[in-house]
């Protein structure tokens, strides 16, 4: 029985294999390659900036958080771990001289005009870099 | 006539030999064509979404990452694209088993079947084919005539590779079944 129904499967598949398949116009072809010659040849995509905002978002919500309650905390936990008071006393008066220092470098206006044009075009070259990634398929 | 790998049409086509596209399109022309006609049903629209479908193809040629096989990737684009066109024109679609099932056993077909001119069980083979659902025919069409694997046809359209087995032995049951039908018209 089992031969049986093997045998005619196979005796059907072959009929359909015998069977032509559709055929489009004979100038299909044709066709589809005039409308590509008339057309550039690659067409580079790009991601838009949307989706990888929307899907960096959650993280960078997270990591503000967790700062904020590092930063804020009086928890008793954090004072073995060099936490809030590791940070005010030994890392913030280093950033308070870095940022006396950077005053005193904008406060002449050539340099804050170079630093503009210099970090906005850093940014563009960055931004471009990134929107350049092609899609996967 | 004999082609090339798809892989090798592609490198040229990449390397900037435009015209190595059309072989790429002679060779899959038919069955995409055939992949859109069982779901649109309409020559001109079958052949509409095959052009689009392959214009479409060929611009994201560079993206395409070998992953799986170029005719799997073109496939799914064409049953995508057909399965979309037929949501805006032809929202109802025929259940896939409202079918009749007559009295006669699969050992009266068998015995009687093969005595019967090779020419007329090809004419039998396809009124039977013509009785099956547009989503039968697509299926048989991409695992006979595609010569697709199971797994293929699961990425193709979406299904389960288990739903793509049980569907394509129901399809096989029923052929068998309207084939039996045929054969008593022919011997009578």
């Amino acid at each position: 029985m089992e031969n049986e129904e093997i045998r005619n499967d196979d005796y059907i598949s072959n009929l359909i294999r015998q069977t032509p398949l559709d055929c489009p116009a004979d100038d299909f072809v044709d066709r589809i390659m005039a409308a590509i010659q008339t057309e550039p040849l690659v067409v580079s995509e790009r991601k838009t900036f949307l989706p990888y905002i929307k899907s960096t978002l959650p993280y960078a919500a997270l990591v503000i958080f967790c700062l904020l309650i590092f930063a804020t905390s009086d928890l008793p936990f954090m004072n073995g771990i060099h936490g809030k008071g590791y940070i005010m006393n030994e890392i913030m008066p280093y950033i308070g001289t870095l940022i006396a220092s950077l005053k005193a470098a904008f406060a002449s206006k050539y340099v804050t005009w170079g630093l503009l044009v210099g970090i906005a075009g850093g940014l563009l070259f960055l931004v471009d870099r990134f929107l350049s990634r092609r899609t996967a398929f | 006539m004999k082609y090339h790998d798809d892989n090798y049409y592609i490198d040229r086509v990449l390397s900037g030999d435009v015209g190595a596209y059309a072989q790429l399109v002679a060779k899959h022309k038919n069955l995409v064509f055939s992949i859109a006609l069982k779901i649109l049903n309409n020559r001109e629209d079958a052949e509409e979404i095959a052009q689009d479908c392959f214009l479409k193809v060929f611009h994201a040629l560079k993206t395409f990452e070998r992953k799986s096989k170029f005719s799997t990737w073109l496939y799914r684009i064409v049953y995508n694209a057909a399965i979309s066109r037929t949501r805006k024109k032809k929202p109802d679609l025929v259940p896939m088993d409202n079918y009749v099932i007559n009295n006669h056993t699969e050992e009266e077909v068998s015995e009687g079947i093969y005595d019967i001119d090779p020419d007329i069980q090809k004419a039998m083979i396809e009124k039977a084919m013509q009785k099956l659902t547009d989503d039968e025919n697509l299926l048989i069409t991409l695992f006979y005539k595609g010569e697709n694997s199971i797994e293929d046809i699961s990425v193709i359209t979406g299904l389960t590779m288990s739903n793509v087995k049980v569907r394509l032995h129901r399809i096989r049951k029923k052929l068998h079944e309207e084939l039996s039908v045929e054969m008593n018209r022919a011997l009578a």
